[in-house]
This record gives structure tokens, C-alpha cells and sequence, in this order.
């Protein structure tokens, strides 16, 4: 069921009331570092996904402590660093994992996932026993289990663009939420937690004069972040989408790479998301052999299906599907690592919802200023149509007078209410089964306890970082896209170090007044093309919903859309998705929310069809009892 | 089928999935009960425009002729009918072809 996560090789240990499986994608060690994989006197099991980047380091450390290593492989590293720390060790850590450790001598599992969530971890608890894996499908395939969605979490999706932990969208099956360990013992399943983003209040203008001593120390930071993610016996690639993030990255690598750098990027036929002119140039100015993927319509239709089968959650835009084809790619090239730009837009301050907030904050202090809100029309210019809209309309979409109990979440809030337009879409049923969360009460009552200390765009980094981050971008566009393909990827902004130094930063060096990511450009000028560096910041877009009326997508279209069927599941309203369907089919379904309302319809139904429905008939779905 | 019905209809066909939020009345703002968002506003002037022939300038886009439906069926019958001699008979189609001089004859 995971093969695709592990083609190198599978194991299994089983001992009376545990049992633990690995499918192994060997990257470190490639012939001593098998799982599941035991201590020198097999007290200790453990089955990882994932890399330990300061493997070399902790291993030094603990040898000279007296431990004695059988393999080189950074797997035994984390066994070793639990018998000297316990369930500490994590905090020792540096890279991306998702583990279990069985202790035989004091008959508890110890689960962790890594600080940011990379690397997935799922688990379910019955009265009788505790089953965990990488994927819920790997759980969904074992005897027993009942299949059902959970609509809190179609619910959360539908407000947040994903779930939040420990909820998923299947019933009694839970996710492990980042920078989270867990116990399982006779005593029964602990949760704590060992790390959370965390920031401080910060002076709003700094000296100027200590600016270049910030940008040399985010370098260092990134050279050394880099550096370790290099570790392997394999060759690393990396990708390039042609803006600032991924090419200070490869920029990176490049510095510390003795052989010609694979790179590949994704370009598109339309204009509007197409990249490639920027990729070109960062590929000259940074030599690499590089491969693009041009991606149609038709292949996002084509391949829609096997990414939802992927992400193993609804989403509601389309750009997983072409991450997808590009691992296809990569693996193809014969690579299996590939080093990417991902966090660096939440660590360092680059999406447009933290330049949103700041410019809605400054409307907000003066909400009769004329001039202002003109200061959005800069910030959306690939949206025409907010460009044309009077202020008026301008003000309510963008949520200027946020209630008071909305504070918190003051610049999230336009995007949670208009994607929260979308539950319409549901069935009377489907709303009535939501046991809700009014006002956002789930994320409220886990802010920590500083938080209201911080300045806006700090608040808006963490809800990013926290939520969008993992459950999103990290997961549905990577972990799950690249992993379909056994493909790792490594982000170096994503270190510790890197986040923790960022989130010390004044919210001024992130973003200068509206230059995204000013302190990152500053520490990378010379290391990019100028043009990259200079160049506003694009989101990574594909064609959406449009891509479904291609041919490729028009079978399952038919089948999983037709009103019967929409009946049939239950989860949205017939006759509302048949309204929608037919505005797109006339070609006029021009907005976001349609958009997002659609692809969320056809991903649930295709979550529907392949883990509800038909789920036996996948080939990899049989477990043997 | 009355102006205020195939404004009606119209809203919430392309922005209620064509199902009526609870208890929607004609006097419903669209922005506070959160009808419309950018782009609807920009669905909503295509409309006016190519169905009932009227031309808007930026100066018409305000909430005080599009925020509701009786706002909005207000406004496009002073367009429609400038001079405030406004003809709509119950079962009259306000919105079909006006008649020519031979016709009229």
C-alpha cells in the first residue's frame, strides 16, 4: 500500500502485541540501513520515514559517549539518542521525520513528527489496539477497519483548505499534528508537544546600520542549512520555478556541489501561469543541466485522480497535479532527493496575505482614507477584475472592521469567509452531521499564550506556518506529490535554526514597508540573477477548474458529477453542483470561488469514489489478514 | 418574468448556486450577508450589460444601486426608464425589443 513511498525494499518485525512494517526508499547507507532496525541488544525498534540531517554530528557525540553503531545510517542515530535522552531526544534533532520507536522493556511506543510536519504521520485507537502509518491508506487497508468520512474535517478543508490535526477526513482516523511526540503504553495514548513556532515582539524600526549584520547571519544560516541537507548516497537534484526562493536554494546547492546540477522546473502553455522565462535565466546564470515539464490542461485532468488518491483530502485548487507529474519526472531522471524553496514565503515574509494584512491594518487606522486602499490595487495586479472594484465593495471584501472576538485571526479572516461560501455546496445532511466550530474556536483555543503579544504580520506568519504550511503546501503540493513517486524533498528553510532566527526577526526586515522578503533579497543579492531578485512575487498558480473539461477528465467527470451520484454520496447538494457545473460549461464561472467551489467537488467525489466506494478494487489496497 | 425576479433569479443562480440563503429577502445587503465577492461584482455588470443593453460607468458601481435586490432592479429601471415614465405590467416582458414606429402604427 506504501510501496510508492518505499521501492527499495520492505521489512517487518513482529514480536507478541506488536508489529512494526517499513517500505524502504534508501537514500543513507544504502546497504546497512534496513528497518525495521534494532538496537545492539534489540530492546529497541524503530520503523522512520524521513531524514535526521545532524546524523553525523549527534553520531560523533554519542560514540564518544560509548555507544557503539552497527550501521552508518542516521536510523540507528535516532535509536542510540533515545536510549541516552528518552523521549527527549527529539529536541536534538535536525531534519524532517516521521518515526516509531517500540520499547520492549517498557512495553511503550514512542511516535514523533518532525517541527514543521514534512514527513506525515497518521494513527488510529481502538479499544484492543493502536495502528499508525505514513498514510491513511496504509490504515484504511487492514481488516476491520470502516471507512467513513469524517465531515468535520470536509468541514475544515472547506474553511481552511485543510484539516487541522488531529482531525482528517476519515473517521477515528487521526493525524500526528508537527512538533508533536506521543506515548503508547498500558496506561493508555499521551499527546505532548516539543516545539511550536514561536515569536517575539520586536521593535518596529531597527538600525540601519544592523540590517547587513542580519542579512549575513540569515546566510550563514542558509549555507549551513544547505549543507547538511546534502547529505547522501545519492545524487541530489533540485527544483527550479523561477522565483526568488527555489533559486537562492539551488544557488546554494550549486556553491557546494562538485558536479553539474540537475535541476527541473514546471512550465505551463498559459501564459498567465507560465514561469519559464525566469527559470531560463536563473538556469544560465546558475549553469545547471536542466529538464522542464510542460504541463497542459489536459494532463492536470488526466492525472486529477491519482493525486487526490495522493493527497488523500479534498483541495481546492489544482496545482498539486503538476508537482505530481514533475516528481514523475525527477524519478524518471533517476533521482530520488530533490532540494526545494518551500517555507521560505511563511518564514521570511513572503506571501501576499502578510503584505494584505499590513495594508488592511494601515486602512484600518484611517477606514474614511481615500488613498490607502488604493494601495491594494498594487498588490493584486494579476487579478483584474479587484483592480476595477469601487472602495466601498473594496472595503467589505477585504474585511476592514474585523469584530472584535475575529481579531486573532485578522488576516485570515477574507480568506476563511469567502472559502467558507463554499459549505452552500453541502448537503442538508452533510451540514447537519458538522458538529461546527463557530468562530474558529479549534485554532483559538490553541494559540499560545504570547501570541496576542505579537504584531500582525507575526500573527499571520504563525497561523501560516502552523496550519497552511503542513496541512497544505508541505503535504498535498509535497510530501504526498513528491513521495508518489518516491522522491524526497529537503527545504532548507524549513531548518529550525532558519525558522527560529526568522521569527526573532522585526516584522520590518521581512517585509520593508511592502517589499516582500527584503532581509532574504538582501542576503542574496550576487547569488541570483538581478531580474529574479527584483521580480514581485508571483504565487504558484496552475489552470483550475478549466482543466476538467478536457478531454482526459471528461469519463470520471461524468460518472462522479452526474446528480444520481452526487445524490448517491450525500455530501453536497445535487441540484446546486449541476447550477455550477452547467455556469462552467457555458464559460461563465470566471471567479475564485467558483473555481475553488468546483475543484473541492470533484476532488471530495474522487476521495468519495477511490477510498469509500471502490477502495478493494485498487490493486495495492489488499492487506493480508 | 418581472425585473425583480430575473434579478432574483440571476443572484441567486451564479451566487447561491442557485439556492436561496435562508430567508433571503429583496432587501437583503448582499455585502453583509456576504452575496458577492470581487469577481461577482464584475459577473454582475457583465450581466446588466449585455442583458438589459445599459452601459456602466465606474460612477454607477456603488453599494446605494447594487447592494440589494431592490436596489439593484431600482436602478437598472431609472436607467431603462430615464424619464420616470416607467411601463411594467404585471406579465410584460419590460425587457423585450422596443416596438418600432411601423409597429406602433
Amino acid at each position: 500500500m506504501l510501496a510508492h513511498r518505499g521501492p527499495d525494499g520492505t521489512g517487518l518485525h513482529v514480536e507478541p502485541g506488536v508489529g512494526l512494517a517499513h517500505t524502504r526508499l534508501s537514500i543513507i547507507d544504502l546497504a546497512g540501513g534496513q528497518q525495521p532496525m534494532c538496537n545492539e541488544v534489540s530492546s529497541l525498534w524503530i520503523t522512520f520515514n524521513g531524514e535526521i540531517f545532524n546524523y553525523v554530528e549527534l553520531r560523533e557525540e554519542l560514540v564518544r559517549k560509548g555507544h557503539r553503531f552497527a550501521t552508518r545510517s542516521d536510523t540507528e542515530v535516532i535509536l542510540h539518542l533515545y536510549e541516552e535522552k528518552g523521549e527527549d531526544c527529539v529536541r536534538y534533532l535536525n531534519g524532517q521525520w516521521a518515526f516509531a520507536i517500540w520499547d520492549d522493556q517498557h512495553r511503550r511506543l514512542f511516535l514523533s513528527r518532525d517541527r514543521l510536519g514534512v514527513r506525515p504521520l497518521f494513527y488510529m485507537q481502538t479499544n484492543k489496539s493502536f495502528i499508525f502509518g505514513s498514510e491513511i491508506k496504509a490504515i484504511l487497508a487492514l481488516p476491520g477497519v470502516p471507512r467513513e468520512i469524517d465531515v468535520n474535517g470536509l468541514d475544515e478543508v472547506f474553511t481552511y483548505w485543510c484539516t487541522i490535526p488531529p482531525t482528517t477526513l476519515f473517521r477515528n482516523i487521526h493525524e500526528l499534528p508537527p512538533g508533536h511526540s506521543m506515548t503508547v503504553d498500558a496506561g493508555g495514548v499521551t499527546v505532548r508537544q516539543y516545539w511550536d513556532c514561536q515569536f517575539e515582539r520586536t521593535p518596529a524600526v531597527i538600525d540601519a546600520g544592523k540590517e547587513q549584520a542580519y542579512a549575513d547571519e540569515l546566510l550563514d544560516l542558509l549555507i549551513k542549512s544547505t549543507q547538511i541537507r546534502l547529505r547522501s548516497d545519492v545524487p541530489v537534484g533540485a527544483y527550479l520555478s523561477g522565483g526568488l526562493d527555489s533559486t537562492v536554494t539551488t544557488a546554494l546547492v550549486k556553491k557546494f556541489t562538485n558536479t553539474k546540477l540537475r535541476t527541473f522546473s514546471v512550465t505551463f502553455d498559459d501564459a498567465e501561469f507560465d514561469e519559464s522565462a525566469f527559470q531560463r535565466e536563473a538556469v544560465r546564470f546558475l549553469d545547471t543541466d536542466h529538464q522542464e515539464l510542460r504541463c497542459s490542461k489536459n494532463q492536470i485532468g488526466e492525472v486529477f485522480p491519482e493525486v487526490i488518491w495522493h493527497t488523500e483530502k479534498p483541495v481546492l485548487r489544482t496545482a498539486a497535479a503538476p508537482l505530481y507529474l514533475l516528481s514523475r519526472l525527477v524519478r524518471s531522471s533517476g533521482y530520488k532527493v530533490v532540494v526545494t524553496g518551500e517555507g521560505a514565503d511563511e518564514v521570511l515574509g513572503g506571501y501576499d496575505i502578510f503584505k494584505e494584512t499590513k495594508i488592511r491594518r494601515f486602512w484600518e487606522s484611517q477606514p474614511d482614507s481615500k488613498l490607502r486602499p488604493l494601495l491594494l490595487r498594487r498588490l493584486y495586479p494579476y487579478l483584474q477584475n479587484l483592480q476595477n472594484l469601487p472602495d466601498a465593495y473594496r472595503k467589505a471584501f477585504f474585511h476592514i472592521n474585523v469584530d472584535r472576538h475575529l481579531q486573532p485571526f485578522f488576516s485570515h479572516i477574507p480568506r476563511w469567509e469567502l472559502t467558507s461560501k463554499l459549505k452552500m455546496l453541502f448537503s442538508g445532511d452533510t451540514r447537519a452531521a458538522i458538529t461546527g466550530d463557530d468562530g474558529y474556536s479549534k485554532i483559538r483555543s490553541r494559540l499560545p499564550t504570547s501570541y496576542s503579544s505579537w504584531d500582525s504580520f507575526c500573527q499571520a506568519q504563525y497561523l501560516e506556518t502552523k496550519y497552511l504550511l503542513p496541512g497544505y503546501i508541505l503535504s498535498s503540493q509535497g510530501d504526498r506529490m513528491a513521495m508518489a513517486h518516491a522522491v524526497e524533498g529537503r527545504f532548507p528553510f524549513l531548518d529550525h535554526r532558519v525558522v527560529e532566527f526568522a521569527s526573532r526577526l522585526p516584522s520590518s526586515l521581512k517585509m520593508k514597508v511592502l517589499n516582500e522578503k527584503y532581509l532574504l533579497k538582501r542576503s542574496a543579492a550576487g547569488l541570483v540573477p538581478p531580474s529574479v531578485a527584483k521580480r514581485h512575487k508571483q504565487p504558484y498558480r496552475a489552470p483550475e477548474a478549466c482543466s476538467f473539461l478536457e478531454p482526459a477528465a471528461r469519463d470520471y467527470m461524468e460518472e462522479l458529477l452526474s446528480p444520481e451520484q452526487i445524490a448517491r454520496d450525500g455530501i453536497f447538494d445535487a441540484p446546486m453542483v449541476a447550477k455550477l457545473l452547467g455556469k462552467f460549461r457555458k464559460g461563465a464561472a470566471i471567479g475564485v470561488k467558483d473555481n475553488m467551489g468546483l475543484v473541492g467537488i470533484i476532488s471530495t467525489q474522487l476521495l468519495m469514489h477511490q477510498f469509500i466506494n471502490h477502495f478493494e478494487s485498487r490493486p495495492s489496497s489488499h492487506v493480508a489478514a | 418574468m418581472l425585473l425583480h425576479e430575473e434579478l432574483r433569479k440571476f443572484v441567486i443562480d451564479n451566487f447561491m448556486f442557485g439556492k436561496p440563503c435562508e430567508g433571503f429577502a429583496d432587501d437583503d445587503s448582499f455585502i453583509e450577508r456576504g452575496i458577492i465577492d470581487s469577481t461577482a461584482v464584475m459577473e454582475l455588470i457583465a450581466y446588466l450589460e449585455a442583458r438589459f443593453r445599459i452601459k456602466l460607468q465606474d460612477r454607477d458601481l456603488i453599494p446605494e444601486n447594487f447592494d440589494s435586490i431592490n436596489k439593484l432592479a431600482r436602478f437598472v429601471e431609472s436607467r431603462l426608464h430615464p424619464n420616470g415614465k416607467l411601463q411594467v405590467m404585471l406579465g410584460t416582458d419590460v425587457f423585450a425589443e422596443p416596438l418600432t414606429a411601423e409597429q406602433k402604427r
